[in-house]
């Protein structure tokens, strides 16, 4: 046997070699994905400043030689983003407080209170996991025209009010919650909304800020449903539909629809930066018990 | 098929039963028509209106075509104080702005502009008066129009809808290309040969363009090169004679098409680009001419406009227009059209009808036409807007413009030349799609089972589309 495998000082040596190494390969993989990842969306922005003949070039230019900042000024101003953005805001609000109220009152109960058809409602509530949304677009549309609710903002936002992602993410949140927390609050004279309100609620903060993330991603990209709702309400439309306004079908507009692109994806880019830790938790969420 | 495709599909499978629950006996159409209701679209009920008559108007322009539609909805209603227009812009495109004006059950809109080849599903949904009852009305003169746009909107021996936009497929080159290729400049008048576009394409390679040709996946062409060849693309004549039960495109022309079309990519001459891109992907063959990879690609004219302010931006290039090629020297049948038509809602009053009527009217009268078509790059849809001096004059500065004209105009115009009569033809033409997409992509696809199978997929979706609405 050699003599190094026995020298507790070479074999921690060997082992440290081996973590680097290790270290080293994982962030070259990692780093590679990134780049792969971002590449499109630093082109986007690159494209977005370049004029319509250098955008076409071959080879083509990776940095802009003369930046054409003016196209993101007509983004605004001959595609009314501004107003577009606030309508994508007011929607994107909208459908976070009501499907985050609609999912810790649904979580809540699922987790902490024994009632009939519990199992049946549960398993329903999954179910509708699995059914894609353009399935329902047609009954959700016949629904909202006979609420006499088409052309207002509720339309674009009722359907998405309640969110079974939600309710099983905060169920599985609210399940992790000691029960001795719940006796000990009842013993103390606490009923079930005080609970919910000051113990439950406090100790699930995070579940629901990984929630309000992916609720906000979801909301502010939607597309399908607000074209169609919008289609007689020009005054609702979204920034996602917005943008295709800007589709002028022209080369030198090109700049113009990418600048319209790269404004629409900066709020979410900051939220993914802002809030990378609980987007994170919400994907890994259940995982471990 | 991609993720946003099938989403896309799922969302126009579910709208399209909904618009079947509106059809009632529309099954088994045409040939015996039915007979004009003039009265539905009296002008007396205009001029006895009390108070202007407001009407709702669904187009899916965009960008300067937007900005055009707009400015000619502002001036109508400024023409005149019994009609006021509401322009709705419908982003999402065609397909989009039926599903919603289906979804809102004939009631969003009160004149539609739609793809010149989904008129037969406004006749299967009943949700749009055939135009017909307006023209009888009014003694409105379809005689001035290209014949072939008239028998194309014909379904059940009536006009259904008035053509409005029209545009063809045309072979854009680079000249400077051809020069250094030792290759004279193409006719814009005469069609060259499949065989003379593949021998070009070669010798382009060897001029040291790597690409050859730019080739699209777009399936709109087959049926094109069909009617050029005066095939059926579809039994009954085209949908035409009778509902349509079959796709019929597997036939000698299609095969030779298709095989020489798959030589150009096997041998390197040519290179595949997917018709359906948006944004910059939607022009990935233009930027392989201008980036001296290719020195030809076949694209719409509606992209005339776009291509004449764009390509010679470069140096490299000098833009040459041609007709599209033909499969065989000996085909008549000419260039069918495509663009799109515009429709009235069967759900409006007669007031609303004689409305949308009268704002139809205004639209295509010669001069308005020639100034929608002179700022689009749409091609002229009757003779005296050809005639007007807005065409004139652009003619005669840039004589590409009239290629496409001039390649619809030619031939005669009959159930084979016009193309199909689909209710369902955006889902057929998906399939015929993934077969060209399928065939210029896989080296070992061989062209007689890539155009069976296509064929197979196509009639079993005609099938099922003519079942959903028995």
């Amino acid at each position: 046997m050699p003599t190094d495998q026995l020298d507790p000082i070479a074999t921690a040596k060997r082992r440290k070699r081996r973590r680097r190494l290790s270290t080293v390969v994982s962030y070259a993989i990692l780093t590679l994905g990134a780049l792969v990842v971002l590449f499109p969306i630093y082109m986007g922005v690159v494209d977005s400043l370049l004029t319509p003949v250098q955008i076409g070039s071959t080879p083509p230019y990776f940095f802009p030689p003369t930046p054409q900042f003016h196209a993101y000024a007509d983004a605004f101003s001959q595609g009314h983003l501004g107003h577009y953005i606030v309508n994508s805001v007011i929607q994107t609000l909208e459908i976070v407080v009501g499907s985050v109220i609609t999912a810790v009152l649904a979580a809540y109960a699922f987790a902490t209170f024994s009632f009939p058809l519990k199992r049946t409602l549960w398993t329903i509530v999954l179910a509708t996991l699995l059914i894609p949304f353009e399935v329902t677009i047609v009954t959700n549309y016949k629904t909202i025209q006979s609420l006499h609710l088409l052309g207002t903002m509720w339309a674009l936002t009722i359907p998405f009010m309640v969110s079974a992602v939600g309710i099983f993410l905060l169920r599985q949140a609210f399940l992790g919650v000691a029960v001795e927390m719940r006796e000990a609050a009842v013993l103390d004279g606490c009923g079930p909304m005080r609970y919910l309100w000051r113990v439950a609620l406090p100790l699930v903060r995070p579940q629901i800020a990984a929630f309000v993330v992916i609720a906000t991603l979801g909301a502010w990209n939607q597309y399908l449903w607000p074209l169609l709702l919008t289609s007689n309400d020009e005054s609702h439309r979204t920034l996602q539909i917005g943008l295709k306004t800007l589709n002028a079908g022209t080369f030198q507009s090109l700049g113009v629809v990418l600048a319209g692109a790269v404004i629409a994806a900066v709020p979410m880019l900051v939220l993914m930066v802002v809030f990378n830790k609980q987007l994170v938790r919400s994907l890994t969420g259940g995982a471990v018990k | 098929m991609k993720p946003m495709n099938v989403i896309k599909s799922i969302a126009g499978t579910a709208v399209l039963a909904s618009s079947a629950v509106v059809v009632s006996a529309a099954s088994s159409l045409p040939a015996s028509a039915a007979s004009v209701n003039a009265a539905a679209c009296a002008t007396s009920a205009l001029t006895n209106a009390s108070g202007k008559v407001h009407i709702t108007f669904y187009e899916a322009t965009a960008g300067a075509n937007l900005t055009e539609i707009q400015k000619l909805v502002t001036a109508f209603n400024n023409s005149q104080n019994k009609v006021v227009v509401q322009d709705i812009n419908q982003p999402g495109g065609y397909v989009a702005t039926w599903n919603a004006y289906t979804l809102s059950g004939g009631n969003g809109a009160n004149v539609i502009m739609d793809d010149m080849f989904n008129t037969q599903a406004h006749v299967d949904s009943q949700l749009t008066l055939p135009i017909a009852d307006c023209i009888a009305a009014t003694g409105f003169k379809t005689s001035d129009y290209l014949p072939k746009t008239i028998v194309q909107q014909t379904i059940g021996g009536q006009v259904q809808a008035l053509p409005y936009s029209m545009s063809a497929p045309v072979l854009y080159y680079n000249k400077q290309a051809f020069a250094a290729a030792h290759l004279a400049p193409l006719s814009m008048t005469k069609p060259i040969t499949i065989a003379q576009m593949v021998a070009d394409a070669k010798a382009l390679k060897n001029a040291g363009y790597s690409d050859g040709m730019s080739l699209k996946n777009d399936p709109w062409w087959l049926q094109i090169w069909n009617g050029m060849a005066n095939q059926y693309f579809v039994n009954n004549q085209n949908g035409r004679a009778g509902r349509a039960t079959a796709a019929t495109f597997n036939n000698a022309s299609s095969l030779s098409l298709l095989t020489q079309l798959q030589t150009m990519t096997k041998g390197g001459y040519a290179k595949e680009f997917s018709a359906t891109g948006t944004g910059l992907a939607a022009y990935d063959n233009l930027f392989d001419i201008s980036s001296n990879k290719s020195g030809m690609s076949i694209d719409t004219s509606a992209a005339l406009g776009t291509i004449a302010g764009y390509l010679p931006m470069f140096k490299n290039v000098t833009l040459g227009v041609a007709p599209l090629p033909q499969i065989s020297a000996s085909d008549k049948g000419g260039v069918q059209p495509g663009g799109n038509a515009l429709s009235i809602s069967s759900k409006n009053t007669t007031a609303e009808n004689a409305a949308s009527w009268a704002f139809i009217q205004y639209l295509e009268s010669a001069e308005n036409l020639a100034t929608w078509d002179a700022a689009t790059g749409y091609v002229p849809i009757t003779t005296a807007e050809a005639k007007t001096s807005t065409i004139s004059k652009l003619w005669s500065k840039h004589p590409e413009y009239k290629v496409a004209y001039t390649a619809v105009s030619t031939g005669t115009a009959n159930n084979a030349t016009v193309g199909p009569d689909l209710g369902n033809f955006n889902q057929v033409s998906t399939d015929i799609g993934n077969a060209l997409a399928h065939l210029l992509t896989d080296n070992a696809a061989t062209p007689s089972s890539v155009i069976a199978n296509a064929q197979s997929a196509a009639t079993a979706d005609i099938q099922s589309y003519n079942a959903s609405i028995n």
